[in-house]
């Protein structure tokens, strides 16, 4: 047995021996909801084909620092991040890969407590992790704990999303509050020293995502979630894809007074920022309505807002937005991050 | 940069220093050693961690009555 | 009508069509807040504004990254800390200080000199520089950090200096030939200086000058006030920030920067040449946290690449769009003079926000 509450994880707890099992046993799968596979020891998870539908696979690797913040820990965004970019594709998340590399003396119970909220998140987004591996290195070598998740899902015939869809006349929604993720891991690192009452926007976003495809069916074109780079990076990559513009209303773009006091102090920009709980659905502007009210209902776009459309491009694709003067500015995609270790 | 916003002085801490709010209640920690007689409820400029002047909104330059010299 | 619409209009009426209203600002807090709030947008084609020397990463020659380089090259267990946007500043090769700290050497960002003197405490055996940016707004600040490292004898905590005077620039800009109309005042160096500081610019050059404050109104009512010297021919220093700034300015930061930096030594600012007496020098006894003598740091030498257009940019004479390199190979992510590397540059505010005036 483990001294989860006193005892460190060790070289030997990476080494595919005992040692290894025991951690895996009593850290990881304690941790998560039962696999509800037909074998779970084995090399690898097997599942049924999907012959009615596509599958979506997704990858994500978490190096956030610090580890442990208000909202969540590097275990909620794990689960969380490959939920949601399968939910974004239009798939029904199912079934992920969770893959440890430990600093060699990192406390087991904080190592059980991320285990938790793994678990615990995976059980709200309604999937499960069934295979997984752990390593151990020394501390010169990882200076705490890398996560790597993969996903997969099923996506229905009839779903089709894709940025390439996207065009002129299309509205492009937001499901509430931008830059928040980014203002609390900013404001709990050491050196930057404000206090801010926020909590990280880490959440699944599948249930978000079933609502919108209910709401919109085949006139949704596009949704993205709004991680790092924030709303700047997804809707510049999106317009170099698509080949069009958008033009966005500033006053409709939803920031919370704090951070935009915290952008204000250090002059940075929120639609920068890191979100671990938004996303950006781009849907012909038939459905706005009728998909922005959906979303409203469901309380992970409470605060959803149209914040513009998408438009011919005059020169190159690039992203407008219409500020509160009535002057135009541009949206640039930052070209790295302000902060490192931010997922 | 130059950048410097007001803020609120909440709290008056040792050794020269302040609890502000930057606005919408964050508070940040800032330090005093280069302006006096700052008290709780001063609005202050704070340029880099340190307060640097005070904003004294009662005086701000009227803008009305700017406009109104031009139709005179 | 919102104030911002009735200054606006108030600009339209009274701008006279048969003039040409050239402005120039000194401070990079407001080249970035213009090109924020668009204001060339809102304002009548024939005023325009042009932006002087005002941001001190700007003027930065690359033979001081270049020190500062040869300086962590020579001292592997140095920290150095800088503001963020000195960290991306090329020198003349192209290198970097965010460069050489992909390599390794330990160079961080604080928010304040502050974080700097926190971890000169929590690392006696290392020793920290702090590389000292910014012109009159800032130098009180690193001065009353010095003051501080004194009184709690840190032996570790130093400071490279390149504090620059901003009248200095401002009779460089004006003394030359130049078709300026009239200047925004920088606020928030006159809030800490007093605007008894420009007191006799506006007769000696015959300029209509206006201390502003940063937000979107403050700019319009100061062009406004320009506006109206220009039509009525007064060169007169106005003060539209009196909310912050007053005739003397803030006595204890002077009083902090001169105990620290009462002399004025030559310097060689970006696209101005040497400018005598315009950088801020320590006092004989605050010399023990001079990073040049400690580290016996010499001049570098440097060629600036002679196709980037800062220069003439930084004096207001060219526009980024005049430069051959501008949005081609120098971009925000690859910037090759240093007004493209911050923000409050010319050519990187212009980039972000004033390409929609094409």
């Amino acid at each position: 047995m483990l001294d989860i509450k006193n005892g460190i994880v060790e070289l030997q707890m990476g080494s595919g021996g005992r040692a290894n099992d025991m951690l895996i046993k009593e850290v990881f799968l304690s941790s998560f909801p039962q696999n509800p596979l037909p074998y779970t020891c084995n090399d690898q998870a097997v599942f049924d084909n999907f012959n009615s539908g596509k599958i979506a696979f997704t990858t994500d690797s978490h190096i956030v620092k610090p580890l442990f913040f208000r909202g969540g820990d590097i275990g909620t965004l794990a689960v969380n991040g490959t939920v949601n970019d399968l939910a974004v594709g239009g798939a029904k998340p199912l079934y992920l890969s969770a893959s440890f590399i430990i600093a060699e003396g990192f406390p087991l119970s904080d190592l059980k407590k991320i285990a938790e909220s793994m678990g615990k998140a995976a059980e709200k987004a309604g999937v499960f992790i069934v295979t997984g591996d752990t390593k151990v290195v020394d501390k010169s070598s990882c200076d705490g704990l890398f996560i790597n998740t993969a996903g997969v899902g099923f996506v229905p015939k009839d779903v089709d999303l894709s940025a390439t869809k996207v065009t002129a006349g299309d509205s492009v929604i937001v499901s509430g509050f931008l830059g928040q993720h980014e203002t609390v891991i900013m404001s709990q690192r050491e050196g930057m020293g404000f206090d801010v009452d926020l909590s990280s926007d880490c959440a699944a976003l599948n249930t978000l995502t079933a609502d919108i495809l209910a709401a919109g069916g085949d006139k949704v074109k596009c949704m993205r979630d709004l991680t790092r780079g924030g709303l700047a990076a997804a809707l510049n990559e999106i317009a170099a894809v698509c080949g069009a513009s958008m033009l966005l209303d500033e006053n409709k773009i939803p920031v919370l007074p704090q951070v935009k006091a915290v952008c204000d102090a250090l002059g940075l920009d929120a639609l920068n920022f890191a979100n671990e709980g938004k996303l950006v659905v781009f849907v012909k502007p038939d459905v706005k309505d009728k998909v922005l009210a959906a979303m409203r209902k469901n309380p992970l776009g409470e605060n959803a807002e149209i914040i513009g459309e998408v438009i011919t491009s005059e020169w190159q694709p690039e992203v407008i937005i219409n500020n509160e003067n009535g002057g135009k500015r541009l949206l640039e995609w930052a070209y790295g991050d302000y902060l490192p270790r931010i997922c | 940069m130059c950048l410097a916003v007001p803020c609120k002085v909440l709290d008056i801490l040792p050794d020269d220093k302040a609890s502000v709010d930057i606005g919408a209640g964050v508070r940040k920690t800032i330090s005093l050693s280069l302006l006096k007689d700052v008290e709780v409820g001063d609005y202050v400029l704070v340029h880099a961690g340190y307060a640097i002047s005070k904003e004294n909104p009662e005086i701000a330059l009227d803008i009305l009555e700017l406009l109104q010299e031009g139709a005179s | 009508m919102s104030f911002l619409q009735k200054l606006a209009e108030a600009i339209k009426q009274e701008a006279k069509n048969d003039i040409s209203y050239r402005f120039m600002e000194f401070c990079g807090g407001h080249t970035y807040a213009l090109a924020k709030y668009a204001i060339p947008d809102i304002l009548p084609e024939n005023i325009k504004m042009t932006h002087g020397p005002g941001c001190p990463v700007c003027v930065l020659p690359s033979g001081k990254i270049r020190e500062v380089i040869n300086l962590l090259r020579e001292n592997k267990n140095l920290i150095l800390c800088t503001y963020g946007d000195v960290l991306r500043v090329p020198d003349d090769t192209g290198d970097s200080l965010f460069k050489q700290k992909a390599r390794g050497a330990d160079v961080r960002i604080v928010y304040s000199c502050q974080d700097a003197l926190h971890l000169a405490a929590d690392n006696p055996n290392r020793q920290v520089v702090f590389f000292a940016v910014g012109f009159e707004t800032t130098a009180p600040l690193t001065a009353a950090a010095i003051i501080e490292a004194k009184t709690k004898g840190l032996q570790n905590f130093f400071v490279f200096l390149c504090h620059l005077q901003t009248p200095v620039a401002m009779h460089a800009i004006l003394e030359s030939s130049h078709n300026l109309s009239g200047v925004i005042a920088p606020g928030h160096v006159l809030a800490v200086t007093g605007y008894n500081l420009f007191k006799d610019m506006p007769e000696r050059y015959k300029m209509p000058m206006v201390v502003s404050g940063f937000e979107a109104e403050d700019l319009l009512a100061s062009i406004l006030m320009l506006i109206r010297q220009v039509n009525n021919g007064t060169c007169n220093l106005e003060n539209e920030y009196t909310k912050v700034v007053t005739a003397s300015g803030n006595m204890r930061a002077i009083s902090v920067l001169r105990q620290v930096f009462p002399l004025f030594v030559d310097f060689e600012w970006r696209g101005l040449g040497i400018l005598p007496k315009s950088a801020f020098a320590f006092a004989d006894e605050y010399k023990e946290f001079d990073a040049v003598q400690r580290f016996k740091i010499t001049p570098a030498s440097y060629t600036e690449n002679k196709v980037c257009k800062c220069p003439l940019i930084i004096r207001g004479q060219a526009e980024p769009y005049d430069c051959p390199l501008f949005g081609k190979a120098c971009r925000p992510e690859s910037p090759i003079g240093p007004c493209m590397v911050s923000g409050e540059g010319t050519c990187g505010a212009f980039f972000k926000y004033g390409r929609m005036k094409r």
